[in-house]
């Protein structure tokens, strides 16, 4: 049984006197367990088919099915949690009511012992009263988490979870996603950070102008996707550079300060400039993909 | 139950934790208490000022709170949180009603204190008619969230669902003078449509007692009966609308 069954899902909109197309013949299957990323441009329709996978919109035609239910089905709904790129709380409720209200909707009965050790786990428990609206991004998206705790939901379906956050906020995050992945969650999440996805997901979709691209897994991902990488490193000796200089698609560059600079290409294995980092006993400053690449990935 | 009674529960939270909700409050008990200052300025029998200008004011501010507190649009995103839930949609209609004829209950109970409060301290009598206009007013206020409520099932906009139930209100409040030009027949040629209207838009006259309220004039209860059965048919029919509607509509 799959955790998301997608068939043929097409969507179209009226605007003013033409239909525009925002979803082609869809089809995607999620498994259960696993961390699905789903990729593209603004306006690919990442948010359109969550939007049909939690029934807030219906499809013109196509069918959706969760763990084998009608996607509008009460058993569908029941396994589902769903957190928006922009989470907006009822006015002027505390992070504790809106779980306990939560909790109502989802028909569960729990204490105010359990949601305080939710807000703990999302590091909400000290803002516990305070009303949602002061809450920053971050903590947002970590209260939507919290509810999909509290609901143990199998299935996640998060639009954009890292957007807006700050560093902190999105290594907070990405440790939750990390850990509900391993509590054998399945996790569905759009995005359009290639970093994102590579960091999480069993295996990624690309969608672009609504039509399916290509469904990679994780390790074809990594291989078909790897990115030329810039290294930096300190303290490795000319003879070493000269060294690294001689391997297939690496250029490494010394400068005075002893810091080294080396650009790799796709082709270009990681591990045998790590090695030649250990041997030398230098200095690892820093590894940066190259930010053209991403835009490549959606060209 | 228990989703419909957290969803009327939340929205009252998230009024009476609103200082609007305070503000209009305060602003109606004020002017309920203008009427000591206005029976100095009237010729008029000072309880029929008093009591005419609080039973108008429940009303004015009941509508005013109606159509402040009621209208959300289909547009809003904090439904994205609710609405994912398993729950039917016809729960947050239901919830949401519920929440919003509960604070607009309690605003009427308070200016209905307020102005039995002021009629104690002047040594006014109060008499049953009042209350049986206070309770047709909460009734009439009823029908106006439904209204406002119908209109936000299906609007993207809050303030083009404001507008549409504020014209429902004042067309409901003329309903029986166009019943009069059209049996005077005048408007021949509209005659169809404002047939139609009359019978589609709620009739607020049938909720209007205060002049006999205010004159202690004899109140029919089979009146009260008639406008009783014909404001809840009125409310139900609205919620299934909404809800149908609601059901339908893509958030």
């Amino acid at each position: 049984m799959k955790a998301i069954d997608i068939n043929n899902i097409y969507k179209s909109y009226r605007v003013k006197f033409r239909r525009v197309t925002v979803l082609d013949n869809l089809c995607l299957q999620i498994r259960p367990g696993e961390a699905f990323g789903f990729l593209g441009s603004n306006g690919a329709g990442k948010t359109t088919t969550l939007k049909i996978i939690t029934g807030l919109i219906r499809p013109t035609s196509g069918s959706v099915q969760i763990f084998g239910h009608n996607v509008d089905s009460y058993k569908a709904r029941k396994l589902v949690s769903f957190l928006p790129e922009h989470p907006l709380f009822p006015k002027n409720i505390s992070a504790g009511e809106f779980l306990s209200l939560s909790a109502n909707l989802y028909q569960k009965s729990v204490s105010e012992q359990h949601i305080l050790q939710l807000l703990k786990r999302v590091g909400l428990e000290d803002v516990r009263t305070k009303r949602v609206e002061t809450f920053s991004k971050g903590m947002r998206q970590r209260l939507g988490i919290a509810q999909a705790l509290l609901a143990d939901s199998q299935l996640l379906l998060l639009d954009e979870p890292m957007s807006g956050l700050d560093p902190v906020g999105r290594k907070d995050m990405m440790e939750l996603l990390q850990e509900l992945k391993q509590e054998g969650k399945t996790i569905f999440f759009s995005t359009h950070i290639l970093n994102d996805a590579q960091l999480l997901c069993d295996r990624v979709a690309f969608l672009k102008k609504g039509k399916l691209l290509q469904v990679y897994d994780r390790k074809n991902f990594l291989k078909e996707n790897s990115l030329p990488r810039t290294v930096h490193i300190n303290g490795l000796s000319p003879e070493a550079i000269a060294v690294l200089n001689t391997l297939n698609g690496l250029e490494a560059k010394g400068n005075l300060e002893g810091t080294c600079h080396i650009d790799l290409d796709a082709d270009t294995e990681l591990w045998q400039v790590m090695e030649m980092v250990q041997k030398e006993k230098a200095q690892l400053l820093s590894i940066s993909i190259n930010p053209r690449a991403i835009e490549q990935q959606f060209a | 139950m228990q989703a419909i009674t957290s969803i009327a529960k939340t929205t009252v939270q998230a009024w009476v934790r609103d200082k609007t909700f305070y503000s209009i409050l305060i602003i109606s008990v004020f002017v309920v208490l203008c009427s000591l200052f206005l029976k100095e300025m009237t010729l008029g029998n000072r309880s029929q000022v008093v009591h005419d200008l609080g039973l108008a004011t429940i009303l004015f501010f009941g509508v005013f709170m109606s159509l402040f507190t009621t209208t959300v649009s289909v547009k809003d995103k904090t439904l994205y949180m609710i609405l994912t839930k398993p729950i039917p949609r016809f729960y947050w209609i239901v919830g949401n009603y519920a929440g919003h004829v509960f604070i607009v209950l309690v605003n009427t109970l308070v200016l209905a204190g307020v102005l039995y409060g002021l009629s104690e301290v002047l040594g006014i009598p109060w008499f049953s008619g009042l209350n049986y206009a206070i309770y047709l007013i909460f009734l009439e206020l009823m029908i106006i969230v439904a209204v406002s409520l119908f209109f936000s099932s299906f609007m993207t906009s809050a303030a083009l669902s404001k507008f549409c139930t504020l014209c429902v209100v004042v067309a409901g409040h003329i309903l029986e003078e166009t019943k009069n030009l059209l049996s005077a027949g005048a408007g021949e040629v509209f005659k169809p449509v404002l047939t139609a209207l009359y019978y589609l838009l709620p009739n607020f006259k049938a909720f209007d007692v205060k002049t006999e309220a205010v004159h202690q004039l004899p109140i029919e209860s089979s009146h009260l009966e008639f406008a009783s059965v014909y404001g809840l048919v009125y409310v139900a029919i609205l919620i299934i609308l909404s809800s149908w509607i609601f059901a339908r509509t893509e958030l």
